[in-house]
């Protein structure tokens, strides 16, 4: 079988007309080295030789100069259990908005370095998605607030205070307080507190990015506004209608656990979950399904109707694509499948509740009884609260966690309605768009600095502790409705106290609320054992289909905007991490673009990096494969004015193109029309640059064949095995011999690992410039080919790292010796011996070393986070900070292998397989990754490299590398749905 | 000569305003028997390891402001036998006992007036007694005091003059004004007139630094460097305190540390410190040999002058630049005589200098280029005068007692100054620098502010050094890299801590290879019983790998 791979629709095209592409056909000067002030700067001979003369006596001069004088500073008192040199893990919770994730902290001498999921959490098992991983250096953005500010003035806290309680205790004023969806139960209690204080006061819930549909149709079928518990690990069909459950759905990292779960493979059990997504755009969950159907959302609405019709009996829908397959399928699975929607729109949300409650699926694989308490936006009273504003009902306001004037459909109204407020307050990370506008700006605390609690499901509490003193005057939002509802109790006292009444008496095993607490604390989360199963019945609600759109009718296109994996819905817009993640379907980063189908694209002429204008926005267009025809697709979360140098300006803010319909926010389907601007735009991509030339690096296969032969799909594995010949000895390793394995069934591209990475190495943030130029530093990449048909590709995400080959080009073209094999079996990289000949980066078959073409730390030209001092707080200890001119890669977590073996070695133990995980594996969500000693036979790794899906890249150069990569199995038959 | 005769005048008036001021201050003394500052000492010695005054709960209760919580008489007996106390079931001492953990306050054995002594001083700490100005209104604190002496003048009168004075001591010290309370009017004369004398002394010292002239300064100079003798036979200053700032581990401060001390508006004054002597040196010395007015002056005029410049520390690399440069030029010379001048007849002479001259230039090249980076030999001052010599030599305090994370961490770990504070706590004048030293260990804890200590030992960053692997697992001596540090005072960097020099230890060095980690290196195994090899040096494990250094 031999499938071709393409990495973009230009290459698709091209690769049909020539075989051959080089990769510097991008527009920029050749070699892409020198700016173009620089190719127009003229240097001589003379120059040159002058240069050589000065740098001789620069260095002569060097020689003579004394070293500076380093200074050994110790603390006075030294906190007990901090120790220089040792890092201390504490379990926390990270919670913004509707994000919820139990981590761990990593610090070290007292400050937070590195965010892991936490493994004690069922929910994220240790795994983590790219935000929460990133969100470690919004702890140190040197744009975050640093003190509270009245009427942009700073200020004192005890004004504010003073402010805020003489509002909110004002008779005849309609006071708000506006939040994001929060689901921590002590700051439940306050906000109620509050309220029962200061009697004129209402409480509203918005989130920028709104689940009320889902929430309202649950409300109206189990009677209170909750999300099931999807368990993806139970299911056996799965049909999602534009829902993004392993991208930015809800809690990713949760699902896409459970959803490998029900992927994974054995020659025993030759059998995986099927999954079938519906969407406009390619989303993250979309890439990954067995079979995805391209669709606008209106037809997308039309074919959840149609679903729920043929299931109840109905023979016969108008819609061109026939529903009966899947419902044929989702009957042969009752009890066992799932499906979800992610369209805010009622009815299809209900139209939903009701299909799962006639395939029997709740109580099975939707657990009703354990749902999610995450989000608790109300769509409905966001807009009323802005007719308020605007009709002056309302006259205090008081924000937290949101910033609707930069995320709000209707943001210019709500601008409007606060200019006739008498009283405005924020509580705000950073002067957003919203709080710049705000009288009374408060600055909260970074989750890192809090005490807190959540309760994620009903039977999932978490506790949140401080992992840092706080860094400038700010407070949490608990610390705020404790001194507004006149408490006296300090915040920790108040949190225990709630723990104590109202937690603890969910266990049994601890009598001792101390012990209880400690124990808490300590792992993160504590779980109720739900002993009594509450029977919670469905109430079934008549369904009204409208198909009539009413007011949307204007317009050949219809748009959705969606989170994607680095933004989510914006909040973390000041991140340069996620700024430079490249987007797991369009590779892109930088920016936002609307995606638009290579058909559409032809027919209107457009070509990737045109900029056009949808309705008055405008972004640089891509062609996208796989996107539904009539439909474009932007990312949210882009386009910010106010939050801080890296991320204001970059993309454009595409919440205004949402529209309210029905009372909720409608994100999907809107009509619009298009314009060419006729400008262009060079769109940073991260893997465009390279080319495949159609060598076999991806090994794939479906169930199928997998069950008739486990082999399947590997076949080249065995040839080339037995091709190969050398005339050396076999390197022998006395030690361990590090490997690494990666299961593309598992992997879903998200993105998580990159940043792990970026992390936990210091990687370097380069700009959008120096992306286009493909100088990008990631050490470990997410390749993303497609194959088949452009207009339905099918995806695999293939991570990439340096494969650490036992036979590796790269250290035999160094002319210094400066990269090499260890004994261990790791190409190491000596920095300072590099001179930057780059001949490695030649000779290196897989494109993963990396050069430093310029100076990144304390450099004005990349002024993300190395270049101040606040910034660099994040960087990790134990890995240099690489300077120009020398080349760098993946190590394996060096750092790590050589903490792990000390420990164990100080244990007088040998190392616990397992125990060592490199932090692209610690990171990852479905247990893709696995990092061991290959000389254990026992070992993880070594099994999986013994296979049958096992395979290498390019194995047939020989050079032994230490990665190995399982084949990737589809779910599809080749013929018909049965 | 008129100058002269005034400047007579002024150190003639200078010397009787001190005379005068002295008499006071021993007269003060004399009269009392136990002071605010004895209770200090009594408080340091008995309460502080439990009690603070104002720094919260230790052991037992903050003490500050008890003087007014607390009647007096109900401390004495407390103090005096708290278990008693609690035994008759005073409901307050029941409530401390219970409030802290039932921990019980030992028994003292100490007089009433060294109670009051204590109980003074915490006054004197106490934010009210030292804020206290507003001598209008009786403040809290002295009602309570007058209440005390009351009670005690019931309970024994043996002790009440004592006690009278001691708690008019305190007050003294910090608000002149109290006496009123307790000394009567003869005192209350003497405060006013040396109220008036202060005045004049501070007036006298802002006019001086526009009255010093340069040759106040030279004889200044010239005293402190023993180019002239004191009056009354005293060594010269130079004697014990190098004028240089580098290189004093006399034990002594330095000039420069003198200097940054007692830096014009630092709040210390040298001609306190050498009219009234504070260290046990000091006073030994000035005892015999005191010295006169004019010559404090003088000093004290060169110290103020050469005040403006800061201590500094030495760089960790010396070169011997300047031979190299003179036998550059001696090559340039004999270059030039033997293809131009031709002046030196026996032509072997040029020949053997410039050849000889080109053997040493090329020896100091390599040296300097081998070096770069390392220091070898470094030993700074440090701003402590700690001798490893006294604590790790004499003392026999084990390495790991104060370095005491460099069994499980990366680093060694510098002691923090509470670590110090275990042992200083009691021991409070040092072997050979009496209090100098201590006291900066002291000021630091108390001014919250960390020792900046100099590092020695300082590898480049690039480079990954772990303790804990070296010491615990390698079972490395502390000495096979520091050097035999129990002989040093003053800590140098023996080894080059060069590349090569880590190597030849990776090369050579056995590994503990019993240690079950290594149970998993099979071959290794195999070829020791076998007879293949006998050890596994460190570089058969991936000793020699870069990334067991570089990462």
């Amino acid at each position: 079988m031999e499938i071709k791979y393409w990495n973009s629709v230009e290459d698709k095209e091209k690769s049909n007309t020539q075989n051959k592409l080089t990769s510097t056909e991008n527009g920029h000067n050749e070699l892409g080295l020198l700016s173009e002030e620089l190719q127009a700067a003229k240097s001589t001979r003379r120059d040159f030789l002058k240069m050589c003369g000065f740098s001789l006596s620069a260095a002569a001069f060097a020689a003579s100069c004394k070293a500076p004088v380093q200074k050994a500073i110790p603390y006075l008192i030294k906190p007990e259990e901090v120790t220089p040199g040792v890092a201390n893990y504490y379990a926390s919770t990270m919670l913004s908005g509707t994000e919820y994730a139990s981590v761990l902290v990593k610090t070290r001498e007292g400050r937070p370095i590195k965010i892991e999921g936490n493994d004690k959490s069922t929910l994220s098992n240790g795994g983590s998605t790219a935000r929460v991983q990133a969100s470690v250096l919004d702890l140190y953005d040197d744009a975050r607030l640093k003190s509270p500010v009245i009427k942009n003035k700073k200020a004192k806290w005890d004004d504010i205070d003073k402010a805020v309680m003489g509002q909110l205790a004002k008779e005849d004023a309609n006071n708000v307080l506006l939040t994001a969806s929060n689901c921590s139960p002590s700051t439940l209690q306050m906000i109620q507190e509050l309220l029962d204080k200061y009697p004129g006061t209402e409480w509203i819930v918005y989130d920028a990015v709104s689940y009320a549909a889902v929430l309202d149709a649950n409300n109206k079928n189990f009677g209170s506004r909750i999300i099931p518990d999807y368990r993806f690990d139970k299911a056996k069909y799965v049909l999602s209608f534009a829902a993004d459950f392993l991208g930015t759905w809800l809690s990713p990292a949760t699902f896409a656990y459970r959803y490998a779960e029900s992927r994974r493979v054995t020659p025993e059990n030759p059998a995986m979950s099927k999954h079938i997504q519906f969407e406009s755009g390619m989303s993250l969950s979309g890439s990954n399904a067995d079979e995805r159907i391209a669709l606008k959302t209106s037809d997308i609405k039309k074919a959840v109707f149609s679903l729920y019709q043929i299931l109840k009996g109905a023979s016969k829908t108008d819609l061109p694509l026939d529903m009966t397959p899947y419902a044929n399928a989702l009957l042969a699975n009752k009890g066992n499948s799932i499906v979800l929607s992610g369209i805010n729109d009622i009815e299809v949300q209900l139209t939903i509740n009701a299909i799962n409650d006639l395939l029997g699926n709740y109580g099975n694989t939707l657990d009703i009884e354990n749902p999610w308490l995450t989000a608790q936006s109300d769509d409905q009273a966001m807009k009323d609260l802005i007719e308020r504003m605007n009709n002056a009902e309302v006259q205090g306001l008081i924000m937290y966690d949101c910033n609707p004037a930069y995320d709000f459909a209707l943001s210019d109204s709500f601008t409007k309605g606060l200019e006739q407020l008498d009283f405005t307050a924020s509580l705000a990370y950073r002067m957003d768009e919203t709080a710049s506008l705000c009288q009374y700006v408060g600055a909260a605390n970074h989750y890192l600095e809090s005490w807190g609690d959540a309760q994620a499901l009903k039977n999932q509490y978490s506790l949140a502790q401080p992992a840092i003193q706080k860094l400038f005057d700010t407070r949490s939002f608990d610390e705020c409705l404790l001194k507004w509802i006149g408490s006296d109790t300090d915040h920790y006292s108040y949190l225990r106290n709630y723990w104590k009444d109202h937690v603890m008496n969910l266990q049994e095993q601890e009598s001792d609320f101390d012990a209880f607490w400690t124990k808490s604390l300590q792992s993160g989360v504590f779980e109720v054992e739900n002993k009594d199963k509450a029977d919670i019945a469905f109430t079934a609600v008549e369904l009204g289909f409208d198909d009539t759109e009413t007011e949307q009718t204007e317009g050949n296109y219809e748009v959705d905007l969606y989170q994607c994996i680095s933004m989510g819905d914006g909040r973390q817009g000041n991140n340069p991490w996620l700024l430079e993640l490249p987007d797991p379907i369009s590779k892109s980063s930088w920016g936002n673009h609307f995606a638009i189908s290579p058909a559409d694209a032809k027919a209107a002429g457009i070509k990737t990096g045109d900029i056009i204008s949808v309705n008055g926005i405008e972004a640089p267009a891509i062609i996208q494969a796989g996107q539904a025809k009539g439909s474009l697709s932007i990312a949210l979360g882009y386009g910010h004015e106010k939050t801080g140098k890296a991320g204001n300006g970059v993309g454009s803010n595409v919440y205004q193109l949402a529209r309210i319909s029905n009372g909720y926010i409608s994100y999907a389907g809107i009509r619009v029309s298009i314009e060419p601007t006729g400008e262009k735009d060079a769109i940073a991509f991260a893997q465009t640059h390279n080319t495949l030339e159609q060598r076999p690096i991806i090994h794939e296969t479906n169930i199928q064949e997998y069950a008739k032969n486990p082999i399947a799909g590997n076949e080249l594995h065995e040839e080339i095995k037995e091709e190969l010949h050398t005339l050396y000895a076999e390197v022998v390793f006395n030690g361990p011999h590090w490997g690494m394995s990666i299961d593309l069934n598992a992997c879903i591209g998200c993105g998580s690992c990159v940043i792990a990475c970026q992390a936990e190495n210091n990687v370097a943030v380069v700009g959008k410039e120096l992306v286009r130029n493909d100088r990008i530093m990631h050490w470990i990449r997410i390749d993303r080919y497609y194959s088949d048909d452009i207009n339905n590709p099918k995806v695999v995400h293939l991570p990439v790292m340096c494969q650490q080959c036992d036979n590796a080009p790269c250290e035999n073209v160094c002319p210094v010796a400066a990269t090499m094999h260890n004994e261990e079996g790791i190409n190491q990289m000596a920095y300072n011996r590099c001179i930057g000949t780059r001949y490695c980066i030649n000779n290196c078959p897989y494109r993963v070393r990396r050069f430093n073409w310029f100076e990144y730390v304390d450099n004005d030209k990349f002024d993300y986070n190395m270049n101040n001092e606040l910034g660099k707080m994040v960087l990790n200890p134990d890995a240099v900070v690489r300077s120009r001119g020398v080349v760098e890669k993946c190590s394996f977590c060096i750092q790590r292998i050589q903490d792990s073996k000390l420990k164990a070695k100080m244990e007088n133990r040998d190392i616990i397989d397992g125990e060592l995980k490199s932090a692209c594996m610690q990171s990852c969500p479905t247990k893709a990754i696995v990092f061991g000693d290959l000389n254990n036979k026992e070992s993880q790794v070594s099994k999986l490299f013994e296979n049958e899906r096992n395979y290498h890249l390019l194995e047939e150069l020989h050079t032994l590398p230490s990665v190995g990569y399982l084949t990737k199995v589809r779910n599809t038959e080749d013929k018909a749905l049965s | 000569m008129i100058k002269g005769k005034l400047k007579n005048c002024f150190a003639e008036s200078y010397r009787l305003i001190w005379m005068f001021v002295l008499s006071l201050v021993f007269a003060n003394a004399a009269s009392l028997t136990l002071s605010a500052q004895d209770g200090y000492t009594l408080w340091d010695d008995n309460c502080s390891d439990c009690h603070s005054i104002g720094d919260g709960v230790y052991l037992g209760p903050d003490l500050q402001g008890i003087n007014a919580k607390r009647p007096a008489s109900w401390m004495l007996s407390f103090i005096k036998s708290s278990k008693t106390m609690i035994a008759n079931g005073d409901p307050d001492a029941v409530a401390l006992f219970e409030e802290f953990k039932k921990k019980k306050m030992p028994d003292f054995a100490l007089s009433d007036a060294e109670i009051q002594a204590i109980l003074a001083y915490i006054a004197s700490q106490s934010p009210q007694a030292t804020n206290e100005i507003d001598t209008s209104k009786p403040a809290p604190d002295d009602q309570n005091l007058n209440i005390e002496s009351g009670n005690t003048e019931q309970n024994d009168n043996g002790s009440t003059q004592t006690t009278n004075e001691s708690q008019n001591s305190g007050n003294t010290q910090n608000n002149v004004s109290n006496a009123n309370s307790g000394g009567g009017v003869s005192s209350e004369r003497l405060d006013q007139l040396e109220e008036k004398l202060n005045q004049v002394i501070a007036f006298q010292r802002n006019l001086r630094p526009t009255e010093i002239t340069s040759s106040d300064i030279k004889k200044g100079e010239h005293l402190f460097k023993g180019k002239t003798a004191f009056e009354y036979g005293a060594a010269s200053c130079i004697s014990c305190h190098n004028i240089i700032p580098t290189d004093t581990f006399n034990w002594n401060p330095s000039a420069s540390e003198i200097i940054a001390k007692f830096k014009f508006g630092s709040g210390n004054n040298i001609e306190d410190e050498l009219s009234n002597p504070q260290t046990e040196k000091m006073k030994k010395l000035l005892l015999d040999h005191p010295l006169t007015n004019s010559e404090i002056f003088y000093l004290s005029a060169y110290i103020h002058d050469v005040s403006k410049k800061d201590l500094w520390a030495e760089s960790p690399r010396d070169n011997k630049s300047k031979l190299a440069w003179i036998i550059l030029v001696l090559i340039l010379l004999s270059l030039i005589d033997l293809m131009i001048t031709k002046v030196v007849k026996p032509r072997a002479i040029p020949t053997l200098i410039f050849l000889l001259g080109i053997v040493f230039e090329s020896y100091v090249v390599f040296g300097a280029a081998t070096s770069v980076g390392l220091s070898q030999g470094y030993s700074p001052d440090q701003p402590i005068k700690f001798s490893h010599k006294v604590h790790a030599g004499e003392n026999q305090i084990n390495c790991k007692y104060c370095h005491s994370t460099v069994e499980y961490s990366q680093t060694a770990g510098i002691p923090s100054a509470n670590v110090c504070m275990n042992c200083h706590n009691k021991i409070k004048s040092g072997t050979h620098t009496g209090t100098y030293e201590l006291d900066k260990l002291r000021a630091a804890v108390k001014d919250k502010k960390p020792i900046e200590w100099v590092k020695v030992h300082n590898l480049p960053d690039h480079v990954y050094y772990n303790h804990a692997q070296h010491v615990n697992v390698g079972k490395l001596d502390c000495i096979e890299c520091h050097g035999d540090v129990a002989k040093m005072d003053r800590i140098k960097q023996v080894n080059t801590l060069s590349m090569g020099w880590c190597l030849n230890c990776h090369r050579n060095h056995e590994v503990n290879f019993d240690n079950k980690f290594y149970d998993s290196y099979k071959i290794l195994h195999d070829k020791i019983s076998s007879g293949d090899i006998d050890t596994v040096l460190v570089k058969d494990i991936g000793g020699e790998d870069c990334q067991s250094c570089h990462y």
